[in-house]
């Protein structure tokens, strides 16, 4: 069996990478899914749906205080499956809640502030053992952990000092962004200087983006449900599979079905369904159609903060997004090709895309309402 | 009470009907589907106010952690 290394690079936004040189390479060696919609806009609920494949209304994690609620006697992890067919499993991240300890060997918590993370997680690479398959979960969290002292502690989701100066925020970001790019080519050169890059799936990927200032009302992430947070990126580095870059609108739900798929193991019948599918199709040119991807979030600031249930759902789908904010009950309608930045509101506008999104909404995110004898 | 459903679901219903035999018709058919919702409805509503329902030791618990992520002073 191959070893699984996943390195979660938490913060990066999908449409900053080719500013940093190194994730620009590592994107343009793997197999690039450049268009990937996350599940929920921050860490925690992202998580937990990304090993599960289950999105958070189903997996329990479904708000900020819903954090220790994941459903573990249905909803079966990844390293929960890799476990039985006899990898060691280990994860190193900044704080114990942000992942599902389910079939974990061993979970260690850094300290963010005082750890060298490349030092530490190439230590990882260089010390495991190669009597068995092993999965390490890496998690880079200096950006966001750098962003909360420069931000997060500094401004309100509303002052006006941080929203005036956008600028100055994009370029504090993509400092934090470039540092991470040097950060996953030292975890590439250490596999290699190790000889494990024949036998080793490697997934670079993200959970969510970060606000630089887009939005009043949202100075981070979690509030909002905006491409600039939700649009994330994964790049597969495979043995024996070539590099490509698929562009069609895929779902980090997707990434846990597809690890299993290019193990070869099935998916098991006896608890909860997954939700997302294998991204195989789309590297075999089998599939080339967009994938409907459903989000959700309820904010600890902003506007309407709802810490104990989500309250912002949105249904993003052919470059179409409808935002749904449950607590002012108000819609927004995107054409996310002619206003990426989303910027003008076509809700009410008598749109017959807005019904069909409206539809698809409710369809994705009430799956079980549905009757199952149709 | 008299309910007018679209001609093609009825369509579509009628077929399955006499695909399956496990309905002797549409009344049957239509009133067991809404039974599947009610029911559903239901399990929706006693989930969401079991998810609203925190101690007071969970919820410092949590906010304990939020402050650890740096999210909360």
């Amino acid at each position: 069996m191959k070893n699984v290394i996943m390195i979660l690079l938490d913060g990066t936004r999908q449409d900053r990478i080719e500013l940093s040189k190194e994730l620009s390479l590592i994107a343009k060696e793997g197999i690039y899914f450049s268009n990937m919609i996350t599940a929920a806009p921050y860490t925690v609920a992202s998580m937990h749906a990304i090993l599960s494949g289950i999105y958070p209304t189903k997996n329990g994690v479904n708000a900020y205080y819903n954090m220790l609620k994941f459903k573990k006697e249905s909803c079966k992890t990844l390293p929960e499956y890799l476990k039985s067919y006899g990898y060691y499993t280990f994860a190193d991240i900044g704080n114990d809640s942000y992942i599902p300890h389910q079939g974990f060997d061993k979970v260690s918590v850094y300290d963010v502030y005082k750890d060298d993370l490349i030092k530490r997680h190439t230590d990882v690479i260089k010390g495991i053992s190669k009597s068995k398959p092993f999965f390490i979960f890496c998690h880079y969290d200096k950006i966001v952990a750098n962003l909360i002292v420069n931000v997060a502690k500094k401004h309100t989701d509303f002052s006006e000092e941080y929203f005036n100066n956008k600028e100055k925020n994009i370029k504090r970001y993509n400092n934090y962004l470039k540092e991470a790019g040097i950060y996953a080519k030292e975890i590439l050169n250490s596999l290699k200087a190790e000889g494990l890059s024949k036998d080793t799936i490697v997934i670079f990927f993200s959970d969510h983006g970060i606000s630089n200032g887009e939005k009043v009302g949202e100075k981070m992430y979690g509030s909002f449900l905006y491409d600039y947070t939700l649009k994330v990126f994964s790049i597969i580095y495979c043995p024996e599979k070539n590099s490509k870059t698929i562009t069609h609108q895929t779902r980090t739900i997707d990434l846990m079905p597809t690890i299993l798929d290019l193990l070869n193991i099935p998916l098991d019948k006896d608890h909860e369904k997954v939700q997302g599918k294998s991204l195989i199709p789309f590297i075999e040119e089998k599939e080339n159609e967009d994938r409907i991807a459903f989000c959700e979030t309820g904010g600890l600031n902003g506007p309407w903060p709802s810490p104990k249930k989500h309250n912002v759902k949105a249904i993003r789908y052919k470059n179409w997004k409808l935002i749904y904010n449950m607590t002012p009950d108000t819609k927004e309608v995107y054409d996310l090709k002619e206003d990426p930045l989303e910027t003008n509101n076509l809700a009410g506008k008598g749109l017959t895309k807005e019904k069909e999104l409206w539809h698809l909404l409710k369809k994705e995110s009430k799956t079980e309402w549905i009757p199952e004898h149709i | 009470m008299e309910i007018k459903i679209k001609e093609e679901i009825v369509k579509e219903l009628k077929e399955r009907i006499e695909s399956t035999n496990e309905f002797e018709n549409m009344e049957e058919y239509v009133n067991h589907i809404l039974e599947q919702v009610v029911e559903r409805l239901k399990n929706e509503n006693k989930e969401d106010k079991e998810e609203q329902v925190y101690s007071k030791e969970d919820e410092e618990k949590i906010k304990e952690k939020l402050k650890n992520m740096g999210y909360l002073d």
